[in-house]
């Protein structure tokens, strides 16, 4: 089990190359230009045997074998196994080609990209052909991806079918500009659009853009993109994606309106939002987000108020307390003896005042049995 | 002492101020335009409804307030409000103009709501399918305009809702239109009536029931009247006006004795009855079911023969033969064995008759001069006939237990179908049920369990066309597509919690039987 992190590198490349001698291409399987590293036969009879490497290899040339009958899909299980147990530039080279092979260029892109790190890495390497062969598929997948510059506001997570996005090391532009410049290769202001790439990561949870404005590459073809946050109702297009620049998209997602649930320790009071009557307690109200005056009243008791801050989406309880007003002045010891002074002070101003012109009079019906006036503005 | 003086002194001043200040006279100027609205009910109360919903809109049907009222005492009844416009400059004596306003009334019965949809009346139409449940109004019916409020400028604000709406199928809803003017008091008065219930307001023509379930009446602006006065008493409890059960009871022999029951207004239907079989329980509507006279017991074998002997019965198909003892146990409750109806008396004759078709059923409730009840009928007097507040069992609230009622009495896989197996086991003596299973008041036997009973109505979704069609007064669905007719209450197949009075699991074809299925019969309870 120790084989290939402890061992010089040596004794990996020995053990492949022993298995990939020669590389054949298979030119009447893909599309030009195409090929797989199968192994030369005659080759593959490696001599002291580890179980891991024996296994390796097997996974590899069954691989190869799927790869004749165009079971791609197997094929790349095949080599994902002998890339898994003992890595190699060239299995990566045939997971990619399996993958672009799927119609799965996303992904594809990223395998030969990582094909030829791992070749310029010197680790294990490509043969010349194949790292030709790699750079023409990279050419090809980046004419046939599908692109479009989303806007989407405010921001939220997004998946697409599913899948989280991966963000690219490349700059996009607004329009045509891909297959831009990798971020490495661009001064510290240029300007232009990060790009999230679909279908390369595992189902999952969606993450929020790096900005608002962003280009996703996709695989052509049908995709869902899903857009959701925390408040706001979610955003789905369903769309059909050409190879190419696409229609640029954009979104914004409503905010959900956010409801307040007002109970009170009393009976029949009475709940109102920013002066508006909303009726006894206990009651509930839709309203948008933003910033509300509760007052809940009801005669003899000190009116409850309170500035309520809804977000979008949010559901809150508000129990109003109501005390009973104080003890009336009537009952308080030197109630009578100040009223009897002021009593005295306003007889003689009542006086006063009555010899000019009386306040007019305007009856009134009041509120019926409910206490209840629908003031109509 | 103290106090004495300082109110002895207090009335000394103000003698002489008001003798001074009302030598002359205030001007007296023209009221605010207010409307006392009083609303009245005929409807029981809190029976049939206890909650008043009332959404005021101006005359383009924008939204202005809402009140929802419990008001479930019936002395409290009616209520009034007003709606007021007051003249925005105070004590100036400028008129304002007049203004039109739309009050949508809606009594309810407590806890009777369900998530607001804000879709509208809309009414049914000729082609529907009797079978079929509307799913939504057509387009254009579902607007939320109508809970719309506009800013000064008639811009559209956020729209503003209750989280809940009345059902409307238990609710009377009544539009009024009242006119507003500066300067004039006065009143109108509304009674809801019960005749209107499940009716929904048509905000989108302006019409509404008044007092006809039969009609929708265009709104006009309710006269105003000078009186500030309420009614002096209330209507509360008015509706329906029925006869008294009168009808002359027949003799009574071995368990074919009658029972007279007074009608009444209930809420057909019971939410709890869902997930038991194809149709569920709901949605709930008032029903009316005059005075009838009702068997108390399941139709006997011996009773069945007896009008056989008597030739009251030409023609109908017999029920299913068994001149066997009953089968002590079975795989199926359909094999013969299980049947009560034997050739000549074999010691069942006070077993209610099974294994029994509709037809034949009906044939003999037509010739004792009455019917096979209908599944308002069959509710009415098992979960409210002679109560005040209506029961989910045919003996009340509580749950069956083996000793009182005739259920699980079977050999069945199904869970719980052979729990009281040790009481005895399958059909029994209509008898048999009666330690338990007896109604209040009237005392009307088994029909919560022991066997099934056929019912007039077609096997229908309480949603669908067929129902919704249906009048107010003695409702029945019949509909001749139908494939099947209702069987209602348990059998003694059923576990325990199936004996559910509003429990309408299962129809059965006309021409079919089973032994888990009998009847008994109503007739008229008026002469």
């Amino acid at each position: 089990m120790s084989h290939h992190r402890t061992e010089p590198r040596t004794g990996v490349a020995r053990t492949f190359f022993a298995l990939v001698t020669i590389v054949a291409t298979v030119t009447s399987m893909l599309p030009s230009p195409s090929a797989f590293a199968q192994p030369k036969q005659e080759a593959a009879r490696p001599a002291a045997e580890d179980p891991e490497r024996d296994r390796a290899r097997k996974a590899f040339v069954r691989g190869t074998e799927l790869v004749r009958d165009a079971r791609w899909a197997e094929a790349l299980a095949a080599f994902e196994e002998a890339q898994a147990t003992l890595p190699h530039a060239i299995t990566i080279y045939n997971i990619g080609a399996c993958e672009r092979a799927l119609g799965r260029y996303t992904s594809a892109r990223r395998t030969l990209e990582r094909a030829l790190e791992e070749h310029e890495s010197k680790r294990t390497e490509l043969p010349a052909a194949l790292v030709d062969d790699t750079k023409a598929f990279l050419a090809e997948i980046d004419r046939l991806l599908a692109r479009v510059t989303v806007t989407v506001a405010p921001e939220a997570s997004l998946v697409v079918d599913g899948r989280p996005l991966l963000v690219s090391d490349r700059l996009g532009g607004r329009s045509d500009a891909l297959p831009g410049p990798r971020l490495s290769e661009l001064g510290a202001h240029a300007v232009t659009l990060p790009v999230l790439v679909a279908g390369v990561l595992p189902p999952a949870e969606g993450t929020p853009p790096p900005s608002k404005t962003f280009v996703i590459e996709m695989d052509p073809g049908r995709h869902v993109l899903s857009f959701a946050r925390k408040g706001f109702s979610d955003a789905v297009v369903r769309r059909d994606f050409a190879s190419g620049t696409n229609p640029p998209l954009e979104l914004s997602l409503d905010a959900l309106p956010a409801t307040v649930s007002v109970a009170a320790n009393e009976k029949d009071a009475i709940v109102r939002l920013d002066g508006r009557d909303i009726g006894p307690v206990p009651t509930a109200i839709r309203r948008p987000a933003g910033s509300y005056k509760v007052r809940v009243e009801k005669r003899g008791f000190v009116p409850y108020e309170s500035v309520v801050t809804l977000k979008a989406g949010e559901e809150t309880d508000l129990r109003a307390k109501l005390v009973k007003r104080e003890q009336p002045l009537t009952e308080k010891w030197w109630f009578w003896t100040l009223t009897s002074a002021a009593v005295t002070g306003a007889a003689v101003g009542t006086y006063f005042l009555a010899r000019g012109t009386p306040e007019p009079k305007r009856t009134t019906v009041g509120g019926g049995s409910l206490g209840w006036r629908v003031d109509i503005p | 002492m103290a106090r004495r003086h300082s109110l002895m002194g207090m009335a000394v001043a103000w003698a002489i101020a008001l003798e001074a200040g009302c030598s002359r006279k205030a001007e007296v100027i023209p009221p605010d335009g207010e409307v006392l609205v009083f609303v009245d009910t005929d409807v029981a109360i809190p029976g049939l409804a206890s909650r008043l919903q009332v959404d005021v809109y101006d005359e383009t049907m924008q939204w202005i307030s809402s009140r929802d009222i419990l008001r479930d005492d019936p002395a409290t009844w009616p209520v009034s409000f007003t709606i007021e416009r007051k003249n925005p400059l105070g004590l100036v004596t400028v008129p304002s103009a007049a203004r039109e306003v739309f009050l949508r009334l809606r009594l309810y019965p407590d806890g009777k709501t369900r998530d607001y949809r804000g879709e509208k009346f809309f009414a049914p139409r000729p082609d529907d399918d009797p079978a079929t449940c509307p799913l939504a109004p057509p387009d254009g019916y579902a607007d939320d305009k109508y809970l719309q409020q506009r800013d000064a400028s008639g811009a559209p604000l956020a729209p503003v809702h209750p989280l809940r709406e009345p059902l409307p199928e238990l609710t009377i809803d009544r539009l009024v239109r009242v006119r507003v003017e500066p300067g004039k008091q006065g009143s109108i008065a509304v009674v809801l009536h019960g005749a209107c219930f499940g009716k929904q307001a048509n905000l989108f023509d302006v019409a509404t029931c008044v007092d006809d379930e039969t009609r929708y009446e265009p709104v006009v602006d309710e006269v105003l009247r000078t009186s500030l006065e309420g009614p002096k008493t209330s209507r509360v409890g008015s509706f329906p006006s029925l006869p008294r059960c009168e009808a002359s009871l027949r003799p009574s022999g071995s368990f074919d004795e009658e029972v007279c029951v007074e009608g009444g207004a209930f809420l057909l239907g019971d939410q709890a009855v869902f997930g038991y079989g194809e149709f569920d329980g709901f949605p709930e509507h008032v029903a009316i079911v005059p005075p009838l006279v009702v068997d108390r017991f399941e139709v006997t074998v011996g009773r069945f023969r007896d009008a056989l002997a008597r030739g009251a019965l030409p023609g109908v198909t017999l029920p299913v033969v068994n001149d066997g003892p009953l089968a002590p146990s079975s795989a199926s409750p359909e094999q013969p064995g299980r049947c009560t109806f034997s050739t000549s008396p074999s010691g069942r004759e006070d077993y209610p008759l099974n294994c029994v078709t509709f037809e034949t059923a009906r044939a003999f409730c037509l010739a004792e001069g009455g019917d096979l009840p209908t599944e308002a009928e069959w509710e009415w007097v098992a979960a409210a006939a002679g109560r005040t507040y209506q029961d989910s069992h045919a003996w009340g609230s509580t749950d069956a237990t083996c000793d009182t009622a005739v259920f699980a009495r079977a050999d069945s896989p199904f869970e719980g179908a052979d729990d009281c197996v040790a009481h005895g086991f399958g059909v029994q003596r209509v008898s048999a049920s009666a330690p338990g299973d007896v109604t209040p008041v009237y005392g009307i036997v088994g029909l919560a369990g022991n066997v099934r009973e056929w019912t007039r109505d077609s096997y229908r979704a309480y949603c669908s066309h067929c129902w919704r069609s249906v009048s107010l007064v003695d409702p029945v669905c019949d509909d001749a597509a139908a494939t099947s007719r209702t069987v209602r209450g348990a059998d003694y197949t059923d576990p325990g919690e199936r004996l559910l009075s509003g429990l309408r699991d299962q129809g059965l074809a006309p021409d079919a039987t089973s032994s888990r299925v009998g009847f008994r019969c109503v007739r008229r309870g008026t002469p």
